[in-house]
């Protein structure tokens, strides 16, 4: 009795798992496998957001020549109608909590997917972070460079993906067909971005760095070696390439300050001038990469944060790693050339050290402006549990 | 690792048992108990290994101790300072892990000081340990217990399935399971009834916990950021954690059982359908049923319990709760949380007290009781969650349409209700109150002892018609619900009876 009732149970359970793997295999929602791929039935994909699978399908099914790669800075920032693309065709790559090396899958995809001629990396030192392994949905993706037994096994005997093989099934039912009208553009929850005040958002997101990514942070090699190879094979492919570092709120740099990561962010900064200095020297052409730094004070990064009880919406900033699109486009008008209020400027070795000697003076002068705002950083700081020390 | 992780389901488990019942065919029984030891330190050590040298510390110098008032009183002593230096050292661990930095910040801020501590990491399980070893040696004072073999009393106190999250044992409950010479003899009836108890449990936490969870942690994430929350926000909130946390812990003691089952290990039932309970007394009878008997046994009646008359037996029993709620977590919602159950406690025996059970007989009045109780029971969850007091009375005024939002009509309640969040919550409902709980379902196999039986509910029609057996069709069921949990299960989360 117990034998036959553990055989109808086992082979029950394996039978119902093989039909959806055997269905969602078929549909493919995610286009992982790509068995099938007909008109009416699972050609166009949808995917419920903008996820690393989504943006996948976009690269393979449409036609781009400008790739924007990046994190969710550069995804909710940098949009892809503005006059620094005009004449072309740009999609924005960038991917919310993206590694340098995922960076780098979605460059090597694009290019195996499309012809670029133009790519566009926004550079955050959280993508270089040692212990930062990206998100889980990468390893479903078609970005991953392979796929484990075990992601296979995630993704066909998935309820997610049944759901998402159920609309795929139904959108092409009802006749749609592939689609290139979204280009990658999004806007993440990133933390508090539905308050009702921007101060809130603000406070939300220095936390999350104050005790997730800073304590403890470390450059990993792999992350600049990843960076390096990224702007490589581009430059190998005849791709003009414009590396830029994020413009953060003021009141970010000075967490930073506070949390003594200046240092970790100059080596950096130092490290990816040398990597993309090093390339253009390889290929012979000074400006192939160019290597752009928005993280200084200026205009924009010192815009006055609203107080906790206003709901007023600032100029240019969602939160404080989070700039909008008009300061995007500012950004992006001062890389192609066009006149602007040109609130970076072009790093190489010639100018590096003077840049973060300014900088240095702008962040004391920052701090005699603004006291109250560094006495809510020193007061949140003592809070986080990193500061707290022996005393037994 | 996590009972609902892949290397725990694919790979730990499955090797586990096989290394377990390989040795007991074998004959060699000691060798596989530790086996089961060397397992169980290794799913405790998983999460950081750090923490290994301190349960074998615990263990050791419980067991020490033990032994050393057992010969005590063979030598005519008591033994009740050695059991006084038990306790003070396993409250003593407990209190530095669990309440050090808790007991500094209010220093402070009552001081003004800045007395600073660095932080200190909650070992894994260590509030379940440690009572469970207190409990050891007040029973081997009391001479309810003795121990000899040092293999079984690690199994005692590591045993992988209960560890982390209960339910607490016993020794009385344990040890002659460990000496039945039929231990480690495979039995396939007990590797499927097991596997079946195990099975209803990770669906419970997978299907029903995880997707109901994302619903309380917007609001109250919402509420920690300082935003307020509307009428039916709030509600919605409160009401997903409450079948949130009821899942989760369900889904987690089904799990533990399932998993002793498997290995021919009985353990206590923990858990049994709460929210169908009339009274705050009979929901403390069938929630964390094992805590609820260790706060009884070990704190309740030494304190005097209701032989002391009737305002020290008040007394009592907000005590205990307040240390109940303190033993789940180090802050001051805690102890609201607890103190709240204490006063529910005392009304509820003053109630009875005054009107006897009599009311609980009418159809009408068991439901009013019962919802009663329920709302008593998610008002008190509210300061569980909550990350702060504030947070917590920041959701208490959006129930109360403090914060506005009230639906004046129908359509503006359709307009303002998430309808999936509705349709879920709607549907645990009906399980918690309605459906048959795991152990009715299971009941002609899973083996309770005699207290436990008389705890199962009585039979309903549609329990009766529900009823587990062995045939086609129940496998048949068994394995479409196990399909759906392992489709939706490669996201694993953490149990919240894991943090405490």
């Amino acid at each position: 009795m117990w034998r036959r009732y553990g055989l109808f149970y086992i082979g029950a359970l394996l039978c119902l798992c093989a039909v959806v793997a055997v269905v969602n295999g078929t549909i493919d929602p995610h286009g992982r496998l790509l068995i099938v791929d007909r008109e009416g039935f699972n050609q166009a994909k949808i995917s419920p957001d903008n996820n690393r699978s989504g943006k996948a399908r976009h690269l393979r099914q449409c036609t781009y020549d400008t790739l924007i790669l990046g994190t969710s800075r550069t995804e909710s920032g940098i949009r892809v109608e503005q006059p620094a693309f005009e004449g072309s065709r740009a999609y924005n790559g960038a991917l919310k909590a993206a590694t340098m090396y995922e960076m780098r899958r979605v460059a090597d995809y694009a290019l195996a997917n499309q012809a670029l001629q133009t790519a566009v990396i926004g550079l955050d030192l959280s993508s270089f972070n040692a212990k930062d392994q990206g998100l889980d949905d990468f390893d479903e993706s078609p970005f991953a460079d392979s796929i484990a037994l075990g992601a296979w096994v995630r993704y066909l005997v998935s309820w997610k993906t049944l759901k998402h093989s159920w609309y795929t099934w139904k959108w092409n039912y009802d006749g749609n067909t592939v689609t290139c009208k979204d280009r990658g553009e999004h806007t993440p929850r990133v933390g508090a971005q539905a308050s009702p005040n921007v101060r809130t958002a603000f406070d939300f997101v220095l936390k999350r760095y104050a005790s997730g990514q800073y304590p403890d942070f470390t450059l990993g090699e792999q992350h600049l070696a990843d960076f390096a190879a990224t702007i490589n094979t581009l430059a190998d492919a005849d791709v003009q390439v414009y590396a830029f570092i994020s413009p953060m709120h003021a009141t970010h740099l000075e967490l930073m300050r506070e949390m003594g990561m200046l240092d970790k962010f100059d080596n950096w900064r130092r490290k990816l001038l040398s990597i993309v200095e090093a390339t253009n020297k390889r290929v012979g052409n000074n400006n192939t990469v160019q290597l752009w730094d928005f993280s200084g004070y200026n205009k924009i990064t010192t815009e006055t944060v609203p107080n906790p009880l206003e709901s007023a919406v600032m100029q240019w900033y969602r939160d404080s790693a989070h700039y909008n699109h008009d300061a995007g486009d500012i950004l992006m008008s001062q890389v192609f050339g066009i006149p602007s209020p040109e609130p970076g400027i072009r790093l190489t070795s010639a100018n590096i050290d003077a840049v973060i000697a300014a900088e240095r003076a702008q962040s004391d002068a920052y701090r005699a402006a603004n006291p109250s705002e560094i006495k809510r950083l020193q007061e949140m700081l003592l809070g986080a549990p990193y500061k707290i020390k022996w005393s037994f | 690792m996590l009972f609902n992780s892949e290397i725990f389901l694919f790979l730990f488990l499955p090797l586990t048992l096989l290394v377990f019942y390989l040795l007991g065919h074998f004959g060699k029984i000691k060798l596989a108990l530790a086996s089961l030891v060397i397992a169980s330190l290794l799913y405790y050590g998983w999460w950081k290994p750090i923490y290994l040298p301190l349960i074998l510390g615990s263990m050791t110098v419980n067991y020490v101790l033990g032994y050393l008032i057992q010969k005590l009183q063979r030598s005519g002593a008591t033994g009740k300072a050695t059991l006084v230096v038990g306790i003070v050292f396993n409250l003593g661990l407990l209190g530095y892990f669990k309440y050090a930095n808790f007991f500094v910040d209010n220093l402070n801020a009552l001081s003004g000081d800045d007395w600073k501590l660095a932080p200190i990491l909650l070992p894994l399980a260590i509030s379940f340990f440690t009572f469970q070893q207190i409990a050891y040696l007040v029973d081997v004072h009391q001479k309810k217990a003795q121990e000899v073999d040092l293999l079984r009393y690690a199994l005692f106190v590591t045993f992988f399935p209960q560890l982390i999250a209960g339910p607490i044992v016993h020794h009385s409950e344990m040890m002659p399971q460990f000496a039945n010479k039929n231990i480690g003899r495979f039995q396939l009836a007990n590797l499927i009834t097991g596997g079946m108890i195990f099975a209803i449990g990770l669906f419970k936490k997978v299907v029903l916990a995880d997707n109901i969870a994302p619903y309380a942690t917007a609001v109250f994430n919402a509420s920690a950021e300082g935003n307020s929350v509307p009428f039916v926000d709030a509600w919605t909130g409160v009401l997903a954690y409450t079948f949130q946390i009821y899942f989760d812990f369900s889904g987690y003691s089904d799990m533990a059982i399932g998993l002793g089952r498997m290995v021919g290990i009985c353990l206590p039932l923990n858990f049994n359908s709460p929210y169908k309970a009339t009274g705050i007394i009979d929901f403390w009878r069938r929630w964390h049923m094992t805590l609820s008997r260790f706060l009884r046994d070990y704190l309740y009646i030494p304190l005097g319990g209701n032989r002391m008359g009737p305002s020290r037996r008040y007394v009592n029993m907000i005590t205990v709760m307040l240390l109940g709620g303190l033993w789940h977590g180090a802050g001051w919602n805690f102890v609201i949380w607890g103190a709240l159950h204490g006063v529910y406690l005392g009304v509820n025996h003053a109630w009875r007290s005054w009107r006897g059970d009599k009311i609980s007989h009418g159809a009408w009045a068991r439901g009013g009781s019962r919802l009663l109780t329920f709302l008593a029971v998610i008002l008190a969850w509210v300061f569980f969650r909550a990350s702060s007091i504030d947070s917590a009375l920041n959701i208490i005024s959006g129930m109360l349409g403090m914060s506005g939002g009230i639906p004046l009509t129908p359509a503006d309640l359709l307009a303002a209700v998430d309808r999936e969040a509705a349709v879920l919550i709607a549907v645990l409902v009906g399980i918690a109150w309605y459906a048959p709980n795991t152990q009715q379902f299971m009941r002609d196999y899973i083996n309770l002892d005699s207290a436990d039986k008389y705890r199962v509910d009585k039979s309903t029609p549609l329990t009766r018609w529900l009823r587990w057996s062995p045939s086609l069709r129940s496998s048949i069921a068994l394995a479409l619900l196990t399909a759906i949990t392992v489709m939706s299960l490669w996201q694993p989360s953490e149990f919240i009876y894991y943090q405490f």
